[in-house]
């Protein structure tokens, strides 16, 4: 009873009631000391807030936020004394820091791990000696003092005023970060931060993804800095050191780092448990390492998933696939529905060969796969089949030959502008990203093609909600075709292993692709489900996909391929239709290693019409 | 010339710190965020041990060994091993936490004041080569180097070492030839801790005792590491000592406030331009 | 190789019972029991995905098993750590020719040899090089720079250096050209007349049943066949599961 009632009421509420309130707060008598901690939560809540975009979502170590936050600062207040007012400097502050970590970010994306966080702890270490060689605007050690009052349309501001200000931004910044992780963008940080490789084979431009989350976890550090001037009148470096860095990361593991409103849980349960206890400043270092060790070691969602996990027995919108659900959709045969046509186009390996410091894995290998047909590719292990499925999808250049998909070149492209070409792939280890539904990661296919602007995405504009329709309605459809529609709204990456693989292909399918590959889709896959996949696979080829199959089950690639290519020590050694390589006695000694007795090759043909 | 002796003084602070980072890099796979601060902790212990028990300097070298190799230990077991399986995120979290929980204690022990550490050797000083040098500090050049250099050997010639060096490169086939993996990482935790704890009062004397000493070392030594080659000594060595000479030629010609920033540059051109340093390997990659 | 006359069993080296294995939600390894006697080889046949590699990390200790026992001489090793379980008299050479690329040869083998004493380990790096005269030429070189064949060598003389009971080798001809796999062969030969017992994981049908005298198939991760070697009859069996056209 309780569980609709609760749907029916948007989730925007509950943060817009608690920020309503705490705008109140000081009219009902507080004391002064209290509104000035919760004037300090409101801006460290931002600085966290940026850091779990880019720890949290995207698992980049990247700790610059308190960088951000002092380059805010110092900006605002350098620009107040010269008597710009708050407003105009707090938005060149925030422009500031995105440039900033832009700049920053740049190394990061070649980097990762630990270079990243060492990288970014250090411009932490840089702000002390950045301001004593910017002596004259900074006030150098000493700081920046006489800092003018806050001012808005020519009017002071006073505490409780101001405090409302930070209150209204903390709001916003949460808002707008939260519409901005809740859509196509939040979701390609996840992709991102499972498998780069998955991301480019998505299509998605992994550098440009990274740099934007960095600009723009670097935007409400860089407000927080300029507020935070606003509120004491006074900065010095002292202000930003690597404690305040171990506090936001503390606060992020606490509040949960993969969450946007646990920035301000987090800040506030550390901020207030420790504020009253006046010894605490001796023992906060020691305080704030064992909490991190304790955290990182048992925590893993932070208060965020605790509550979320409350939440779900309120409003069960992503559960875990029932057993009854799984079988239902085995047991039934899968409906032939009205299938859209597949835009496949002709495939053109043409003498391709790759060496490997010294291994010749593929030599001379040509190739054709055309629309409307299953072409399959088998091999021993070591017979290079995995390599060519990897230069084809950009993964590996070329040592020689090129592969050409409708006319035009396909070799020597990055991966993900090759994924963008209409080249879709399977692995062969289904890669699904944690925190995605069925729905959402089929239709991450489709972010690369169909990408909506940030500003679209933040405000929840037409564009966003159109683009989110269609790519709803592409995903659905092709999660149709897989027979898998029903687990739509289940958690994609809990799902068992047939399942997974299906919603791979149903996510190769969502992008409407030229070409797809599929690598090892039947391994691990018991007979039922093998079948079951050679039909879809069937029902594909037959829309006019082009589908080049790489496998080891032969059985299943006679039974549906129309052509089939022998790879044996990196060479071609036979290629023909699936009775034709059946009777090939050369094939049959290689890879089989028996030379098989040409009766029973006959009646398997005909029996798996 | 005076300048470049200081420099190769701070250097060897950093290669002592590299050398343990490589230690526990090639053994466990890890970088110990943590380990400078067992250099630091060696300085006040070196400092108690004259100071606050009024034995002989000389006691350090044990009595660190010992409270290191313990601390390393129980850093292995408590933050490294529960989040071997959790993902980068998950280690650097629990280790510059235990790394300030460190710092964290020696504030609340000693105070934020330097401490003045007294060494092993007695307070002469000559002149070399025109340069004015204390004793301590031939001692610290003349420990760090045979010291790296001892171990660079002992990882090329012991089984020991080479069994280490090949579990760096593969844990699991280690472990298929008898290699018992797991215990080598706590060894190369108890004896990077040990050692570099035990470098107090032989480092003390030119670094004194700072509980913020370890925020700077821990991003220098990593360079030092990064310029050598990740698990390279005999590159850690070139690193450590190349390093401190550069910051020593910046304090003298523009003021200490420009270190840190030529040093990030060059951090980032290393970690960009090449990566693998000078004698370490680049990955392929591998799908 | 195959023995027509009637003796009485030998004793079992290596005895795997009901062991059951498996990662996240596949169990690849269902129920399965084999054994290999001293001077035996025993092959362990099936599709790609049948479990082949699953039961030998298994046995060797690198892959979880759920349920089941593994015995060495009688000796329960269950629940051992794979480095206990070199020590004890059981090696494994692993698929696509593992070895420690950045150090020389004559390092990869003293590290085969780390449970040995110094005199012992010279003494099999000595043996080694009797056997695999190529890898005393390139002694010193770096184990990257050896051709794909000579890895695999080395990768076999590696595993062999503790004096083991029971080696198991998982695909060892894989990728090879048709001539080294003839060498591979021999070798396992052999080793076989040693005395020491060959558990042995290939894909190619007839090259592996040309050396065994046990063969055990598998799919699914369930023993599908399990019977010594002779017999024609047993050839075509194996090769219908194996091409598919029956589920055994």
């Amino acid at each position: 009873m309780t569980a609709w009632r609760l749907d029916r009421i948007p989730s925007w509420c509950l943060p817009l009631v608690v920020g309503l309130v705490l705008v109140a707060v000081p009219w009902f008598g507080t004391d002064p000391l209290w509104v000035r901690q919760l004037t300090l939560i409101a801006i460290y809540t931002m600085l966290v807030a940026g850091l779990n975009i880019t720890f949290g979502y995207a698992g980049m170590l990247s700790l610059g936020q308190v960088a951000m936050f002092a380059l805010g600062a110092y900006t605002t207040g350098i620009l107040m004394i010269r008597g710009w007012s708050m407003l105009s400097s707090l938005v060149v502050a925030v422009v500031a820091a995105g440039v900033v970590g832009f700049v920053t970010g740049l190394p990061g994306l070649r980097l990762g791990g630990w270079g990243l966080g060492m990288t970014s702890f250090f411009l932490v270490l840089l702000i002390p000696d950045i301001t004593q060689i910017f002596t004259e605007q900074t006030g150098g050690l000493y700081g920046l003092t006489a800092i003018p009052a806050a001012t808005i349309g020519g009017r002071v501001l006073d505490k409780n005023e101001f405090y409302a200000v930070c209150i209204i931004a903390m709001v916003i910044v949460l808002a707008l970060l939260r519409n901005l992780m809740l859509s196509s963008f939040g979701n390609s940080l996840r992709v991102l931060r499972r498998s780069p490789v998955l991301a480019t084979s998505l299509g998605l431009n992994t550098n440009a993804i990274k740099a934007k989350a960095f600009v723009i976890s670097s935007l409400p550090a860089g407000l927080g800095g300029g507020l935070v001037v606003c509120l004491d009148h006074f900065i010095a470096p002292t202000s930003f050191t690597l404690t305040l860095g171990v506090l936001i990361i503390a606060a992020s593991v606490l509040g949960g780092s993969e969450s946007i409103y646990g920035a301000f849980f987090g800040v506030a349960v550390i901020r207030l448990g420790t504020w009253q206890v006046t010894a605490f400043d001796k023992y906060s270092l020691v305080a704030y390492g064992l909490f991190l060790v304790v955290g990182g070691v048992f925590f893993s969602r932070g208060i965020a998933g605790l509550a979320e996990q409350q939440l779900l027995r309120w409003r069960p919108t992503r559960s875990q696939p029932t057993i009854a659900a799984q079988t239902r959709e085995q047991a039934e045969p899968i409906p032939v529905t009205e299938v859209q046509p597949i835009p496949g186009s002709h495939l053109e390996v043409r003498g391709l060969t790759k060496h490997f410091q010294g291994n010749q894995a593929l030599n001379e290998v040509s190739i054709t796969a055309v629309p409307g047909q299953v072409t399959s590719l088998v091999g021993a292990n070591g017979s290079g089949k995995t390599t060519l499925l990897n230069l084809i999808s950009g993964l590996y250049r070329p040592t020689a030959g090129d592969v050409t998909l409708a006319g035009e070149r396909l070799s020597g492209s990055a991966p993900h502008l090759v994924a963008r070409r209409g080249v879709a792939r399977t692995f062969q280890t289904p890669v699904l990203p944690d925190g995605m539904t069925v729905l959402e990661a089929v239709a991450s296919a489709r972010y690369a093609n169909d990408a909506v602007s940030i500003a679209a995405t933040v405000l929840r504009l037409p564009a966003h909600r159109r683009a989110e329709r269609s790519r709803a309605e592409a995903a659905r459809q092709a999660l149709r075709l897989v027979g898998c529609e029903d687990l739509a709204d289940q958690d994609a990456a809990g799902l068992a292993l047939g399942t997974r693989r299906r919603v791979e292909v149903a996510r190769a399918l969502a992008a409407d692709p030229h070409l797809i590959l599929l690598d090892e889709a039947a391994s691990g896959l018991d007979e039922g489900e093998v079948e079951e996949l050679a039909s879809v696979i069937r029902r594909i080829a037959d829309a006019g996909a082009t589908v080049l199959l790489v496998e080891h089950n032969f059985k299943m690639v006679c039974s549906v391929s129309d052509r089939i290519y022998v790879l044996e020590s990196g060479r071609l050694l036979a290629e023909g239709a699936p009775d034709e390589i059946q009777r090939n006695a050369a094939v049959a000694e290689s890879y089989l290693g028996q030379l098989p007795d040409a009766d029973e090759m006959g009646a398997t043909a005909n029996a798996h019409e | 010339m005076l300048t470049l002796w200081l420099g190769i003084c701070t250097g060897c602070v950093y290669v002592l710190v590299a050398t343990g980072f490589n230690m526990v890099f090639v053994a466990s796979g890890t970088f110990n965020f943590a380990q400078p601060q067992f250099l630091v902790l060696g300085t006040f212990l070196a400092y108690a041990t004259v100071f606050s028990f009024g034995l002989s300097p000389w006691v350090a070298l044990p009595f660190g060994l010992l409270v290191g190799a313990a601390i390393g230990v129980a850093e292995e077991r408590l933050v490294i091993r529960p989040v071997r399986s959790k993902g980068i995120n998950a280690e650097l979290v629990t280790m510059v936490g235990w790394s300030v929980a460190m710092q964290g204690v020696m504030l609340l022990i000693w105070k934020e004041n330097p401490l003045a550490v007294k060494g092993l050797a007695p307070d002469d000083v000559f002149t070399l080569l025109g340069v004015r040098v204390t004793a301590a500090q031939l001692v610290l050049v003349g420990v760090t180097l045979v010291l790296a250099v001892g171990l660079h050997l002992w990882s090329h010639l012991t089984m020991l070492g080479i069994a280490s060096l090949a579990t760096s490169e593969d844990r699991e086939v280690a472990m298929l030839r008898g290699i018992n993996v797991p215990r080598l990482g706590i060894g190369a935790f108890a004896l990077a801790g040990g050692l570099l704890c035990a470098m107090g009062p032989i480092a003390g004397p030119t670094t004194f005792a700072v509980y913020s000493f370890g925020d700077t070392v821990v991003l220098y030594a990593f360079l030092a590491m990064a310029i050598g080659g990740f698990g390279h000594n005999i590159g850690a060595i070139i690193g450590g000592l190349g390093l401190g000479i550069f910051q020593a030629e910046i304090s003298l010609h523009w003021g200490d406030k420009w270190i840190s920033v030529l040093t990030f540059a060059l951090l980032l051109s290393v970690l960009l331009l090449r990566p693998q340093g000078l004698f370490g390997e680049r990955n392929e990659r591998v799908v | 190789m195959h023995t027509n006359d009637v003796s009485p069993a030998p004793a079992t080296l290596l005895e795997v019972k009901a062991l059951n294995a498996g990662y996240r939600d596949l169990l690849a390894v269902r129920d399965v029991s084999l054994s290999v006697h001293p001077g035996e080889v025993t092959v362990l046949l099936g599709r790609n995905g049948a479990g082949k590699s699953t039961v030998l990390l298994t046995i060797a200790g690198l892959a979880k098993r759920t349920s089941g026992q593994i015995l060495l001489d009688g000796v329960d090793i269950t629940s051992r750590s794979p480095y206990a379980r070199n020590g004890s008299g059981i090696a494994l050479v692993p698929e696509n020719k593992r070895v420690f690329r950045r150090r020389t040869v004559e390092e990869n083998l003293a590290i085969g040899g780390y449970v040995l004493t110094r005199g012992e380990r010279r003494a099999a790096i000595q043996n080694a090089y009797e056997r695999f005269p190529a890898l005393h030429a390139k002694r010193h070189d770096a184990a990257g720079g050896l051709s794909g064949g000579q890895q695999q060598m080395l990768s076999i003389a590696q595993a062999l250096m503790p004096g083991p009971r029971v080696i198991m080798l998982d695909e060892p001809t894989a990728g090879l050209a048709p001539a080294i796999v003839n060498n591979v062969l021999e070798i396992l030969v052999s080793i076989q007349a040693e005395g020491i017992g060959v558990l042995l994981v290939e894909q190619l049908v007839d090259q592996a049943l040309s050396v065994a005298d046990h063969v055990v198939l598998l799919d699914h991760g369930r023993v599908q066949y399990n019977a010594s070697s002779d017999g024609l009859h047993d050839f075509d069996q194996l090769r219908n599961v194996y091409l598919g056209k029956q589920s055994g």
